[in-house]
């Protein structure tokens, strides 16, 4: 069942356009992954699916609901959560609390939002112990558990996860990777955007490589890691110039 | 001895004035990083309010407490009011777009309150009405203090302890401070930021209110040029507390008043602004972020 929907969408800063004619979909239980270099407009895409900014053009549907106009917060309350880059965990306040912000939403049911942070513990047992601490004083890993965790407090419909591995220990990245994953098996609809791309397809059901703002590519994870283009591209393959675009693809530098 | 507890009661006095509006400087700025300079001629307004409410020769009927609980209930009322209202039709199309354009647009706005308030009121001081407890002390050992001293420390120690308690404990108060710290992620925990600034425009207005009132029985004059020079400490002492922080208002307006009521004291009146403006630059040059306030690394 699909649960999210981006059709023809448009995207830029002012009047810049970065996105151009993107359209994708994301069904309960699965981890659809966005691939591609920086500058490609996986960031973008995440920011216009949360509200952050608005499509010029395109539409995009969670659960039936055209998100068109929709502030961030709104968009909050039907079920999307967006896990920024960079995890932007409020620094100077303690774990608990940023754990607590993360159930703004649900404000008017305090003991829900204690039950549920009890449930982000006993998924990353690491934050229960440093729930006193200052969130800027945890790991970099341990900060993306909280910034994971802070979004999961909703029990959100889609989880959109940009970059969750940036800067990370490959053991740690691949902790997290696999916590997505795992959520997804339990109906939690995960879109990702990922540069550890021979990661991501590990455990993408789906993924879309983009460049320039266009998806070039797109298959199932499994598809997707085996085939040529990708391998050379991105996955460090010796013949990268030697890359023949495919039937959707337009001719350009690989890089 | 004596004088020093005394001098340190009217300090605290004069600094739960400044602390009060301080705090109203303080939640806009966390949210918006932006200066209302219309904020401190609110608290003349208020007083305004406050006085036209107990002229009334019904309000004066009341019991006297009743009375003056009526009166600022109808400029805390009011003064929000304005303060949303402000907001809606002039600040809100500016925050985000121009600094620049707010900081002159709120400075004409707190010019146009003090000539429209002249105009109506007249440039003359009024007199709040006379009451018994303003002129009330209270003798413990050799140390008088004034009655009405006390009455203003403690209800503005209350606000500001309540506010204190509302940014750390409450949701919204958590809210305000994510806001403060990061806007898009903030907004990413599903919180309305236009909601939250009209929140923090509306709180700083009935916290304003309160001052207006309050220092209108404690002073027993008010007039229409009250509020542009208490609104400058109150915004020095919302700096050298640090800026954006809640705590660090009530600190700095605190600190403010008791130097004010020192340099008063042991020195000379006259001297006292020389040196509450020297405190803050001398606070800002040893800690450019303020007494409590945190050094926030520049926003992406």
């Amino acid at each position: 069942m699909t649960i999210l929907s981006a059709t023809g969408l448009h995207l830029g800063y002012h009047g810049l356009a970065v996105v151009h004619d993107v359209s994708f979909d994301l069904r309960r239980g699965e981890v659809v992954a966005l691939l591609g270099p920086n500058g490609a407009g996986k960031t973008t895409i995440m920011k216009a699916i949360s509200g952050l900014i608005r499509p010029s053009h395109g539409r995009i549907l969670l659960d039936g609901i055209d998100l068109a106009g929709l502030p961030a917060h709104r968009i909050v309350s039907l079920g999307l959560r967006h896990v920024p880059e960079g995890r932007r965990v409020f620094g100077s306040m303690s774990v608990a609390e940023n754990l607590r912000l993360g159930g703004y939403t649900m404000r008017r049911h305090p003991a829900d939002i204690r039950d549920r942070i009890d449930e982000v513990y006993q998924l990353f047992p690491i934050l229960g112990q440093r729930a006193q601490q200052l969130a800027g004083t945890l790991s970099g890993g341990e900060q993306q558990m909280l910034a994971v965790g802070r979004a999961l407090i909703t029990r959100p419909l889609v989880l959109a996860l940009d970059e969750p591995s940036l800067g990370l220990s490959p053991r740690m990245s691949q902790e997290i990777l696999s916590t997505a994953r795992r959520l997804a098996r339990n109906g939690t609809a995960v879109l990702l955007v990922e540069q550890n791309i021979r990661e991501a397809l590990r455990i993408a059901d789906r993924a879309h490589v983009l460049e320039l703002g266009r998806i070039v590519l797109s298959g199932t994870g499994a598809d997707l890691a085996r085939d040529p283009r990708v391998e050379a591209t991105y996955l460090g393959g010796q013949s990268a110039g030697d890359v023949s675009p495919g039937p959707d693809t337009t001719p350009e530098e690989p890089r | 001895m004596e004088t020093l507890v005394q001098v340190l009661i009217i300090g605290g006095t004069v600094g739960s004035f400044y602390a009060l509006v301080a705090l109203g400087y303080t939640m806009v700025y966390g949210i918006v990083r932006l200066i209302n300079f219309a904020h401190g001629d609110l608290v003349m307004v208020a007083s305004f309010i406050g006085w036209v409410m107990l002229e009334q020769a019904w309000v004066q009927a009341m019991p006297t407490l009743l009375g003056i609980l009526l009166a600022a209930g109808v400029a805390i009322a009011g003064t929000a009011l304005l303060s949303l209202t402000l907001l809606r039709l002039l600040y809100a199309r500016l925050i985000g777009r121009s600094t620049l354009g707010f900081l002159l647009v709120t400075l004409s706005v707190a010019f146009a309150m003090e000539e429209i308030i002249k105009l109506i009121f007249g440039a003359r001081e009024r007199a709040y009405p006379n009451y018994s407890l303003a002129t009330e002390t209270i003798t413990i050992g050799a140390i008088r203090l004034a009655g009405m001293d006390l009455v203003v420390i403690g209800l503005a120690g209350t606000l500001m302890v309540g506010m204190i308690w509302f940014a750390q404990r409450t949701m919204t108060g958590a809210a305000m401070r994510a806001l403060a710290i990061d806007h898009d992620a903030a907004r990413l925990m599903g919180v309305n930021v236009t909601a939250l600034i009209a929140a923090a425009f509306a709180i700083g207005a009935a916290l304003a209110a309160v001052t207006g009132v309050l220092s209108g029985v404690y002073y027993g004059r008010i007039s229409f040029d009250m509020g542009f020079m208490l609104g400058l400490k109150a915004f020095t002492a919302a700096v050298v507390g640090g800026i954006g922080n809640i705590g660090g208002a009530v600190l700095g307006g605190l600190v403010i008043g008791v130097l004010e009521a020192l340099v008063q004291g042991y020195l000379a009146g006259a001297w006292s602004d020389a040196f509450i403006f020297g405190a803050l630059i001398l606070v800002l040059y040893l800690r450019p972020q303020g007494i409590l306030g945190e050094r926030v690394a520049v926003r992406a």
